[in-house]
């Protein structure tokens, strides 16, 4: 290396010094210490007693962690591809037939929701949604229809929980999936109109495939947040009722930071890791490798 | 422009399909605000109850639940964040991309996987930690987790358009290493700093879970934790409920009406180009 | 490259262990220095108390107490740091507290059994003496360790469970006499619910945000009712029993039989239902009676009913504690002392919540009829100690009463269940 270089490296390594530090102590640590708890006994009071794999073994038969872990997947299976859909479909619409001032306006109403947070958009669902009383069921009412009780019943605490998830995340992908339609070549759009493709043509053989890239990044992220929800359940219904609403996060929180059992709660994170990671693998493959 | 051509039923069929989503997104927040001006005993709430800008409920959260607290707490903590992730993430960003750290690439995948861990794996070992080191309960402590590998990642996308041929011009013309970061590569990733300001306000802004977990003390508690920790008190009164989140709503939402272009470029910038 | 990355997980690692071995123990709590002359720089206690002033009309509990305190302060030479918690997730905040020496020194407790289980509340007994034993009337009513060491002082003894009756509500519907027994009451519920189909007959709060709370006035009356105890001799839960299985059928004929409808397992503000008028029946503490009358209820109590066990309700014995962290236990003793004591407790039960008073000494009687409760029924009111993992215990058996509530339990199966899931999750 010539000492024009490993001067540059030296440099190099002061730039990235203090953020890995940062990094190393207040992120990577953390996790092999996680590691490390949940194969211990530990709350808080009393030095972590270590366990073996008893964490792991009593998290195997948990129930009501195999009921929040099926929740979670159905939180998932349910906002993923909704949101993703719904962001895809209304911004082809407002960037192919839409991109005007109106289109411009709409865009940015979709987008607001996202700027609220998740206790906020809890506090004002919970109103809406109340059995008694509720904005929905007055609303629905006028047509002869309900009451229901949105929140009480465990198929549809879920469902809601999962659709207020998506109204809140869905402007966000908007934008991103928006940006990237408009980032497509002219000219290509210009060639499929040319070639006569009908609309639908243009969007499943054109704008779709170009989208790909984005729509992974999407996924991805989608997967990722979805399978951490914690916020809006935490808010909107607390994982009832009868657990229909927990999910993994909400439980780790519960079990770490209301029950104290720190070293099990672990366990139940490195599993969610784990699931996290699987699920990475296997989409990463059915999306061809198409990473980065 | 490329479309004129059909504007049939079809079109019009969507453009009031997509009007009708763009209302749904919006209703249940004007429905919040609406509320947040009511004053309500049970769960029917009324069109007479609400009274348009006469803000009691809001005064009820200043002067009987102590709101200017959170209030300046949840400023703090974005303030502090943004500088420090902005800080962060460009310098590292920076080295990662332009100078030739041995094994770097290896280095820089190990931060980027961070992002694939759940907060929660993070989140049980740092409190611990924080509890060892007595930083419960400060501010340094509220913005630690929001330094995140995102941020590096983003940054390092557009430091990547910066030309090399800039750089190496300014080191002949014999500019200093400080010079030529802060003078030359800053300024041309600026709006890509600002969209990284705007990402972290906004979940610095919106955190609940760390918030809850490392400010046990009322007087620390962040604007979502006071809002959330509300709700309990008044079942039946939705009114400063509705208030505390129209309050912790208006900020992002006012800064989102002031700067929607950088707000909606940023985002695209960074969701197309990540 | 690889070695590189080898060696930065493997520092990493280090630091982890590090990090998590490097643990403090709770230190043990007997050796504390004997007050010590009043010298130099007053001694700082800090005291943490839950808000209990409802009202948004009177004085506030942080007035009401600074302004007690300062005569405390004056003559001991110290400060006292008052901080008035709120109720959201007080266990959990009073633990984390107490956990480190930035807590509280003293502190009011509810849950007593993990921090007692930890080790980090200190003894009392030493503070005690003979007059107190004679002072204090339920001091011995207090939470004690392994070694029959008591650990916590109550401060707030009473607010039993009782039922309460809108009588206007009742009057409609032609009741003139309040139910004694399950059956009478289940058939005031039926009458009620004919005379007016829009108001729950009987208000309970299953959707409650935790499960202590849920269980405190809509399970724990009737259980107590039907003969049960929470623990056995040897001071094992004892929730797997004849008790269990009648109130939770009970309370199951009343959803299948119409009287609770299908958002009862999401209910958690049966209070706000009463005082509105859209229920006819609640159970709850006695310290709730006086917001009923200022909001114009006209309600009439019951200490509760007859079940196969008798007469019977629970009530709430909540303490203070020294935190083992404290380092000047004496005088922590000498201000647990000072706040119980009748000069501060008759304002307080006047001013801010009503209690039955604590010492011999003190004035303050609680309105009739609580008062005649107390001194005639006394023996019918029991305490739902804390347990191990009690508080996991209880949502947990929360979540499968409302799974019982919606069709998809039987009785047997929820006791099944929870018994279950406490046995191999929460104390294995």
């Amino acid at each position: 290396m010539s000492p024009l270089m490993r001067r540059q490296a030296a440099f190099g390594v002061a730039y990235i010094t203090p953020g890995m530090l940062i990094f190393l102590i207040f992120c990577i640590a953390p996790i092999f210490m996680t590691l490390f708890y949940s194969f211990t006994e530990y709350n808080l009071a009393q030095p972590p007693e270590w366990i073996n794999l008893e964490n792991y073994e009593k998290v195997f038969s948990n129930s009501q962690l195999r009921r929040a872990l099926f929740n979670t997947v159905i939180y998932v299976i349910i906002t993923v591809p909704l949101q993703t859909l719904l962001a895809m479909f209304v911004a082809n619409f407002l960037a192919e037939y839409l991109n005007n001032r109106y289109g411009r306006f709409l865009r940015s109403v979709i987008f607001i929701p996202t700027l609220c947070s998740y206790v906020a958009a809890a506090s004002v669902w919970e109103v809406i949604l109340a059995s008694k009383g509720g904005l929905l069921n007055e609303i629905i009412g006028i047509f002869g229809l309900g009451p229901f009780n949105w929140l009480g019943e465990p198929t549809s605490a879920l469902i809601c929980v999962s659709l207020v998830a998506v109204w809140k995340s869905v402007g966000y992908f908007t934008i991103i999936f928006y940006a990237g339609i408009m980032n497509i070549d002219v000219s290509v759009r210009e060639a499929a109109l040319i070639d006569g493709a009908t609309p639908r043509q243009r969007f499943w053989k054109l704008t779709v495939p170009l989208l790909k890239p984005i729509t992974y990044l999407n996924v991805t992220l989608g997967i990722i947040w979805s399978f951490q929800a914690f916020d809006i359940v935490y808010k909107l219904t607390g994982g009832g009722p009868f657990g229909a609403t927990s999910t993994v996060a909400y439980i780790i929180y519960a079990y770490a930071f209301l029950d104290f059992r720190i070293g099990y709660a672990s366990a139940v994170a490195i599993l969610l890791l784990v699931v996290i990671l699987i699920i990475h693998f296997i989409q990463q493959h059915f999306f061809e490798g198409k990473e980065d | 422009m490329i479309r004129r051509e059909r504007r049939g039923w079809r079109f019009v069929v969507g453009v009031i399909l997509v009007t009708f989503f763009a209302f749904l997104c919006i209703v249940p927040l004007v429905y919040m605000v609406l509320v947040s001006f009511a004053e309500t005993t049970t769960m029917y709430i009324k069109w007479d109850d609400i009274r348009l800008f006469d803000f009691f409920n809001y005064r009820y959260l200043f002067e009987n639940r102590e709101f200017g607290r959170p209030i300046l707490n949840s400023l703090i903590v974005v303030v502090i964040s943004v500088i420090a992730v902005d800080l962060i993430s460009c310098t590292m960003a920076y080295g990662f991309e332009k100078k030739p750290i041995p094994g770097k690439k290896s280095i820089f995948n190990l931060v980027l996987a961070t992002m694939m861990i759940p907060t929660q794996v993070v989140f049980i070992s740092l409190y611990v930690m924080m509890r060892q080191w007595h930083l419960l309960n400060t501010y340094i402590a509220l913005v630690i987790p929001l330094v995140g590998a995102f941020g590096v990642f983003m940054m390092r996308q557009f430091i990547r358009s910066v030309p090399n041929d800039f750089i190496e011009a300014a080191q002949i013309d014999g500019c200093s290493e400080i010079r030529i970061y802060t003078r030359i590569v800053l300024p041309m990733v600026k709006p890509a700093r600002i969209t990284l300001a705007i990402f972290t306000f906004n979940s610095a802004w919106n955190a609940l879970l760390w918030p809850l977990i490392a400010a046990t003390k009322n007087e620390m508690h962040t604007l979502t934790v006071a809002t959330s920790s509300l709700t309990s008190y008044f079942a039946t009164n939705y009114g400063p409920p509705m208030a505390a989140a129209t309050l912790s709503f208006i900020v992002p939402f006012v800064l989102y009406c002031l700067m929607q272009k950088e707000f909606v470029e940023g985002i695209a910038l960074g969701g197309v180009k990540g | 490259m690889k070695k590189l990355l080898a060696l930065l997980l493997a520092v990493v690692l280090c630091l982890g262990l590090l990090a998590g071995c490097g643990e403090d123990p709770a230190p043990e709590g007997t050796g504390t220095p004997e007050g010590e002359e009043p010298s130099g720089d007053p001694v700082e206690l800090t005291l943490w108390l839950p808000v209990y002033q409802f009202s948004d009309g009177g004085i506030s509990d942080e007035d009401f107490w600074n302004g007690k305190l300062d005569a405390f302060e004056a003559e001991h030479n110290c400060v006292v740091n008052l901080e008035i918690l709120s109720w959201t997730d007080y266990a959990t905040v009073v633990y984390t507290g107490m956990l480190s020496d930035e807590g509280p020194d003293v502190c009011y407790v509810t849950e007593t059994f993990d921090l007692i289980d930890a080790g980090l509340l200190a003894p009392l007994d030493e503070y005690i003496t003979d007059e107190d034993r004679e002072l204090y009337v339920f001091l011995d009513q207090g939470a004690y360790d392994a070694d029959g060491n008591l650990c916590t002082w109550p401060m707030m003894a009473g607010n039993p469970c009782v039922i309460f009756y809108n009588m206007d509500m009742l009057e409609a519907a032609g009741i003139t006499e309040l139910p004694t027994t399950w059956d009478e009451f289940f058939d005031v519920c039926v009458a009620l619910k004919e005379a007016n189909p829009d108001v729950w007959p009987f208000i309970q709060s299953w959707g409650a945000s935790n499960g202590v709370s849920a269980l405190l006035a809509s399970f724990w009356p009737f259980f107590f009712q039907a003969g049960g105890t929470v623990l056995d001799e040897e001071g094992n839960l004892n929730l797997d029993s004849e008790a269990t299985l009648e109130t939770l059928n009970f309370i199951n004929k009343l959803k299948t039989e119409g009287i609770f409808d299908d958002s009862i397992v999401t209910m958690d503000d049966p209070n706000g239902k009463f005082v509105n008028g859209e229920a006819a029946i609640i159970i709850n503490g006695t310290g709730n009676a006086s917001t009923f009358t200022s909001e114009g209820v006209n309600w009439e109590c019951s200490l509760g009913l007859e079940g196969s066990g008798g007469l019977a309700t629970n009530f709430s014995v909540d303490s203070l504690a020294i935190s083992n962290f404290c380092e000047d236990k004496a005088l922590a003793a000498e201000l647990i002392k000072y706040i119980t004591s009748a000069e501060c407790m008759d304002d307080y039960h006047e001013q801010i919540y009503g209690m039955p008073s604590l010492t011999t000494d003190a004035t303050y009687t609680e309105p009739e009829p609580f008062q005649s409760m107390y001194t005639d029924d006394a023996d019918k009111m029991h305490v739902v100690p804390s347990f191990e993992g009690s508080a996991s215990f209880m949502d947990q058996f929360q979540q499968n009463v409302q799974g019982m509530l919606m069709g998809q339990l039987t009785p047997e199966q929820v006791i099944d269940e929870t018994m279950t899931y406490y046995n191999e999750q929460i104390v294995a």
